[in-house]
């Protein structure tokens, strides 16, 4: 059971962005505005690198019609 | 605020509701001439969809959900956003690898232990996750009564008391999981699922009427005065530091949504196909976040409100603000959504009560019983079998509910964070063909004591969860395969199954 290269492209992303997002220190404690904005742009980030990545992940792995049937 | 009489009654109207479901459940299968085991089901995409969630919902919605938010702030509900997104990616690498693995082999997996028997033929670690399961199990449905009995007494300003809805509530659910199991649970699901979902927003935008004319900026904006700290790290009552940025949501991305043994049944085993796997992943996160943010509006008014509450009191948050704010404003109204609250949290409590019990029964009955025990159920008494186990374990978690811990989300959590270290041998016995029964044995062990250490000898399992023994299962996995051979032939059938399996369902058309 092969990973495909769009599989381990989209795990790739998700992961570096999850990291970036737990880096400690950042945004400082009491810093309203980053932590708005950092997570604005890293968990929005995220949702929409899952997301993207999810649909070209199926459209690369197609189901067959005969696993509908089933 | 509401009479005994008046609690009691919906709860028996609900009841009568779901006995209802039961009952046409059970005819539909008596008139399709199907039955099979009580603990299996294949379900179709809105089914699936609905009764995930609603096993995800439980009574965190209701109860630890809306607490945490008024104690954590915005950066908690930032966190828990970058778990929920992630729900999609991990079940395409695991548990839809579990699906194929199950339905090639037949379907007939009904605890999470099969599908790791059939990968390292391990009677040991068949038993050691049984019994790892089952003490997630325990405190889980424990967290259920205690929330819903906690709600009768609020409501009724103790005039049902604490200890009388943990036995009533406790023997209700047991009898109700022994008559219907758990295709039953799964069609209750799919029509209240979305029912509380709809509440839980009434219930918010009745708050912001009441406390800020409806305006959602006014509430923020009186917060953002009053308590600023609610829009930063580590928010209100400091529980958002780094480590439990990372720490709860990495919990929360593993255990909730993947290992708990309720979730991994459903997420695993109960769709119909492979399109209903990928339904699934395509509308839990989004069905997930919009029952989630409205648990964080609830926090957000709640701690623009009446701040200064107290943890306790803060899980109670829903319930306070119907008796100190909209009781003034329409008594009506507030005895419409006090009844609803309480019903609200019975039923996706029941729901996610009744799935653990179900799992739980067929770990006791197949993992330890048949498995480790040798005791053959014969096919006659095997219903007879899953309803005595069933009974005791409702009867055990009601006892556990009499005299239960301050915090329900602590009793939520620690059940998360037990099954955790399990996900890396998981992940390593689909990708790893080097992976040993021995490491997974050792990984398992390892993985509990290390949990058990970050709870009760570190004391940061507030933090923590069980992401430390995520880390110690993992690397003991890795390493003890490393040192240790198991002979090929016994992951022979699985790693077939998996590939006919890969097969069979999917048309790859990498470019």
């Amino acid at each position: 059971m092969k990973i495909t290269k769009v599989e381990k492209i989209w795990l790739l992303i998700v992961v570096v962005l999850y990291v970036i997002y737990n880096i400690p220190g950042f945004p400082k404690y009491g810093d309203s505005f980053m932590c708005l904005v950092s997570g604005l742009i890293l968990v929005g980030g995220i949702w929409v690198v899952i997301y993207i990545g999810m649909s070209k992940v199926y459209k690369i792995q197609k189901l067959k019609e005969e696993e509908e049937e089933d | 605020m509401l009479s005994s009489t008046t609690v009691w009654i919906a709860f028996a109207c609900y009841m009568i509701f779901l006995l209802g479901v039961a009952f046409y459940v059970t005819q539909k299968e008596k008139k399709q001439k199907s039955s099979g085991s009580m603990l299996t089901a294949k379900v179709s995409a809105p089914v699936l969809i609905m009764t995930y969630i609603a096993s995800l919902m439980s009574t965190w919605v209701f109860f630890a959900g809306p607490g945490a938010y008024y104690r954590g702030g915005i950066g908690y509900w930032i966190s828990e956003m970058s778990y929920i997104a992630l729900f999609p990616i991990v079940a395409h690498f695991t548990m839809n690898k579990v699906w194929i693995v199950n339905r090639q082999k037949g379907g007939g997996y009904e605890t999470p232990a099969d599908f790791y028997y059939q990968r390292f033929k391990s009677p040991v670690l068949t038993t050691l996750l049984g019994l790892i399961f089952l003490v997630a199990s325990l405190p889980y449905v424990t967290s259920v009564l205690v929330a819903i009995a906690n709600a009768a007494q609020y409501a009724t300003d103790g005039n049902i008391s604490y200890s009388m809805a943990v036995i009533v509530v406790g023997l209700i659910m047991t009898i109700f999981v022994c008559v219907g199991g758990v295709k039953s649970a799964a069609m209750a699901d799919t029509v209240q699922g979305l029912l509380f979902i709809i509440l839980l927003w009434v219930i918010v935008i009745a708050c912001l009427i009441v406390g800020f004319g409806g305006s959602l900026p006014a509430a923020i904006s009186n917060l953002w005065e009053q308590t600023p700290e609610f829009f930063s790290y580590p928010g209100p009552d400091s529980w958002t530091t780094y480590g439990g940025r990372f720490g709860y949501p990495f919990s929360c991305a593993i255990g909730w949504t993947i290992m708990l043994p309720h979730v991994f049944v459903r997420s695993g085993y109960f769709g119909d196909n492979l399109k209903t796997q990928r339904r699934l992943s395509f509308y839990t996160p989004v069905l997930q976040a919009i029952v989630w943010t409205g648990c964080m509006l609830i926090g957000l008014i709640g701690l623009s409100l009446a701040p200064g509450l107290d943890s306790a009191t803060t899980e109670l948050i829903i319930p306070y603000m119907v008796k100190n704010f909209v009781l003034s404003f329409s008594p009506a109204l507030a005895k419409v959504l006090m009844i609803g609250f309480f019903i609200g949290a019975s039923a996706v409590g029941l729901s996610t009560a009744n799935a653990f019990l179900s799992v739980s029964s067929a770990i006791v009955k197949k993992d330890l019983l048949e498995k480790t025990l040798h005791l053959k159920v014969s096919e006659k008494n095997e219903t007879m079998v899953t309803r005595i186990v069933i009974l005791a374990i409702g009867l055990a978690s009601t006892l556990m509910a009499i005299n239960p811990p301050d915090l329900i989300f602590t009793l939520i959590m620690f059940s998360i964070a037990i099954v955790m270290p399990l996900f890396s041998i998981l992940v390593l016995g689909i990708y790893w063909k080097k992976a040993t029964k021995q490491a997974a044995i050792v990984s398992a062990i390892v993985g509990t004591v290390l949990v058990l250490m970050t709870y009760f000898v570190w004391n940061i399992g507030n933090t923590w969860y069980g992401a430390i023994g995520l880390l110690g299962s993992t690397i003991t996995m890795v390493v003890v395969s490393l040192a240790t051979k198991q002979d090929p032939e016994d992951s022979k059938e699985f790693f077939e199954l998996l590939n006919k399996g890969h097969e069979k369902y999917y048309e790859v058309t990498e470019k």
